[in-house]
C-alpha cells in the first residue's frame, strides 16, 4: 500500500483525486420548478433531526425539576433558546433553540465515544427484555459492562405502534387531538403512542438530581458485578404523547406530526448556528416556525397539547393540517 | 483565484440558477466530498446548497463565497451530527457507523491514509485546508466564507499543515518499525 511522503503529497492528492461526481443539475431544477425547496436531503435531514429532537423532548420530560420551564434540560445540553410561543393566558408553551457547542458538551461526547459495551451485546439484551416485557410494564435499562462511568440508559416498552389511523384514534381519542386533513397522496404509515409510567425515581431521595439517581444505579450494579441494571415498572394508561408519520407519493416525501401533552422544548441538534425561530399568526392561530418545523398548541378542556409539524410541503398545507386538528 | 470565482450581482431567475449550478456544482461537490468523504452525503449537501442559495440569493452578491459558506455550514452540521449520534442515539443505531457501499467503492490505496491524516484536523482546519489548497481561495476570501479573521485562518492553516506532517512522520516511523504499511 502506498504512503504519503510529505504535506505536499497530501495536497497534490486532494487537488487531483478522482471525485465520484454525479451531475445533479436536473434534480435541483426539477425541485425548483416544482417549488419544493426541501425534498430528498432535507427530508432525510428532517428524519434524523426529528428523531433526535424528539428524543430530546422526551428526555426533557424525564428530568425532574425541569418543569420550571425546562431550564435544567436546556442547561444539560448547553442549549440556547432562540424563540418561544406564548399562549393567550400569557404562558410560554413552546420554546425552540439549538443544543450548544460548549466544551462541556464536547467532553460528554468524548465520554460517550469511550463506551466499551458492544452494539451487538446491547441489542441482544434489549431484544430479550422487549420480548419478555408484558404490555403493561416498562423497564429501564442501564448498560454497565465495560463502562467506567454512566453514559446512557434506555426505557423499554413505553411506546406502542399502530399502522392505521383508526387504531391510533382508538388508543388516543380520549386524550388528544388528531388531524382531519392531510394533503392528497399522503397516507399514514406509522404512529407511535407514548405512555406515562410509574415514577421509578420515587424510591430515592427527592432532592437527588436525576443524573445522580442513574449514576447511583450504575455504581451499585457495577459493584454487584452485573452487566446491566434492569427493572420493570408499571405503565400507566395515560398517553404522554404520540407521533404520526405520513408518506407521500414520492418515497422520500414525509409529514411528521408530534403531539405532546404539556409544554415543549425543542433543541435542534444540527449545529444550526443561524436558526432563528419566528412567531407568526395565521387565521387567528399562533405558530412558532423555525427552519425545520411549525409548532402550535391546543387546549382540550384544561389540558394543553403542543403540536409540531415537520414536512417538506407548502406552508399553506401546513396551516391546513394544523387547522384541521381537533 | 481561479476564473470561475468572480464577483457578480445577482438578480436570480431559474435560468440564472441553472447557469450557476453548471458553473459551480463540481467545485461545491468536491469540497463537500473532501470534507465528508461520502458520496451520498455530498450529493445531498450539494443539492441543498443550491436550493438554499436560490431561496436566499436576493441578499447576496458574491456567488462562490456564498455557495462555499452554505456548503461549509452544512458539512459542519453533518460532521457534528455524526459525532453527536454517539451522545443521543439511545438505541445504538448501526446506521451511525455504517459506511455506504458506494463510498467504500471509491476508496483506493491512498484513501485510508488520507482519511487518517484528515481526521487529525478539526472540522474548521479541514475546511481551511481544502478551501486554500484545493479550491484555490485566498485567506481574504476564506475569511468571508468562514466569518473568521485572516490571521486566525493563517494560524489554522499552519496548524493543519503541522498536524498532517506530524501524522505522516509518525506513520512512516511506525511503518518502518513494523516493516508493514500502517494503513
Amino acid at each position: 500500500m502506498k504512503e504519503f511522503q510529505s504535506f505536499e503529497d497530501v495536497i497534490n492528492y486532494l487537488a487531483t483525486e478522482e471525485i465520484p461526481f454525479t451531475d445533479c443539475k436536473q434534480d435541483i431544477m426539477k425541485r425548483l420548478n416544482a417549488g419544493i425547496l426541501s425534498k430528498k436531503n432535507t427530508y432525510r435531514k428532517l428524519c434524523i433531526i426529528c428523531a433526535i429532537s424528539f428524543t430530546l423532548i422526551i428526555s426533557a420530560a424525564f428530568t425532574l425539576g425541569y418543569i420550571k420551564e425546562h431550564a435544567e434540560f436546556v442547561k444539560a445540553h448547553a442549549g440556547e433558546i432562540r424563540g418561544k410561543l406564548v399562549d393567550d393566558r400569557g404562558n410560554i408553551v413552546i420554546q425552540a433553540g439549538v443544543a450548544g457547542e460548549a466544551e462541556e458538551y464536547e467532553s460528554r461526547m468524548l465520554e460517550q465515544e469511550q463506551r466499551k459495551i458492544s452494539v451487538e451485546k446491547f441489542d441482544y439484551i434489549k431484544k430479550n427484555l422487549e420480548d419478555k416485557l408484558p404490555d403493561d410494564k416498562i423497564a429501564i435499562f442501564i448498560p454497565v459492562k465495560g463502562l467506567d462511568a454512566f453514559t446512557d440508559f434506555s426505557i423499554l416498552n413505553w411506546c406502542e405502534y399502530y399502522y392505521t389511523i383508526e387504531d391510533t384514534r382508538n388508543n388516543i381519542s380520549h386524550y388528544g387531538p388528531l388531524p382531519g386533513y392531510v394533503p392528497d397522496g399522503f397516507a399514514l404509515i406509522e404512529s407511535g403512542v407514548y405512555y406515562e409510567y410509574e415514577n421509578y425515581y420515587e424510591p430515592y431521595e427527592e432532592k437527588m438530581a436525576y443524573k445522580e439517581f442513574l449514576m447511583k444505579l450504575f455504581e451499585k450494579t457495577k459493584k454487584d458485578q452485573k452487566d446491566y441494571y434492569y427493572k420493570e415498572y408499571n405503565r400507566l394508561n395515560e398517553v404522554r404523547g404520540y407521533s404520526l408519520e405520513y408518506k407521500g407519493n414520492d418515497e422520500a416525501q414525509r409529514i411528521y406530526l408530534y403531539f405532546k401533552k404539556g409544554k415543549t422544548t425543542v433543541l435542534h441538534d444540527s449545529g444550526t448556528e443561524k436558526l432563528v425561530p419566528e412567531t407568526i399568526e395565521h387565521n387567528g392561530r399562533k405558530y412558532l416556525k423555525d427552519e425545520f418545523s411549525y409548532y402550535s398548541y391546543f387546549y382540550i378542556g384544561d389540558d394543553l397539547w403542543t403540536v409540531r409539524i415537520t414536512a417538506g410541503i407548502e406552508e399553506d398545507e401546513i396551516f391546513r393540517i394544523m387547522e384541521s386538528i381537533g | 483565484m481561479s476564473a470561475h470565482l468572480q464577483r457578480q450581482v445577482i438578480y436570480l431567475n431559474l435560468a440564472d440558477i441553472e447557469t450557476i449550478i453548471e458553473n459551480y456544482q463540481f467545485n461545491i461537490f468536491k469540497y463537500c466530498f473532501q470534507m465528508l468523504r461520502s458520496k451520498e452525503a455530498s450529493e445531498d449537501v450539494t443539492q441543498e446548497v443550491f436550493l438554499t442559495y436560490y431561496r436566499l440569493s436576493g441578499k447576496k452578491e458574491n456567488v462562490p463565497q456564498y455557495l462555499y459558506a452554505i456548503a461549509h455550514s452544512r458539512c459542519i452540521d453533518i460532521l457534528r451530527r455524526e459525532k453527536r449520534k454517539h451522545l443521543f442515539a439511545k438505541n445504538f443505531s448501526y446506521e451511525a457507523y455504517e459506511e455506504a457501499a458506494e463510498d467504500s467503492f471509491f476508496r483506493n490505496e491512498y484513501s485510508y491514509e488520507l482519511q487518517a491524516a484528515l481526521e487529525t484536523l478539526t472540522d474548521y482546519e479541514r475546511s481551511v485546508l481544502l478551501l486554500k489548497t484545493v479550491s484555490g481561495l485566498s485567506f481574504r476570501e476564506i475569511s468571508e466564507i468562514l466569518k473568521k479573521k485572516e490571521p486566525a485562518l493563517r494560524k489554522q492553516f499552519q496548524r493543519a499543515k503541522l498536524k498532517i506532517e506530524k501524522k505522516i512522520k509518525r506513520e512512516g516511523a511506525e511503518s518502518n518499525d513494523e516493516g508493514i504499511p500502517v494503513f
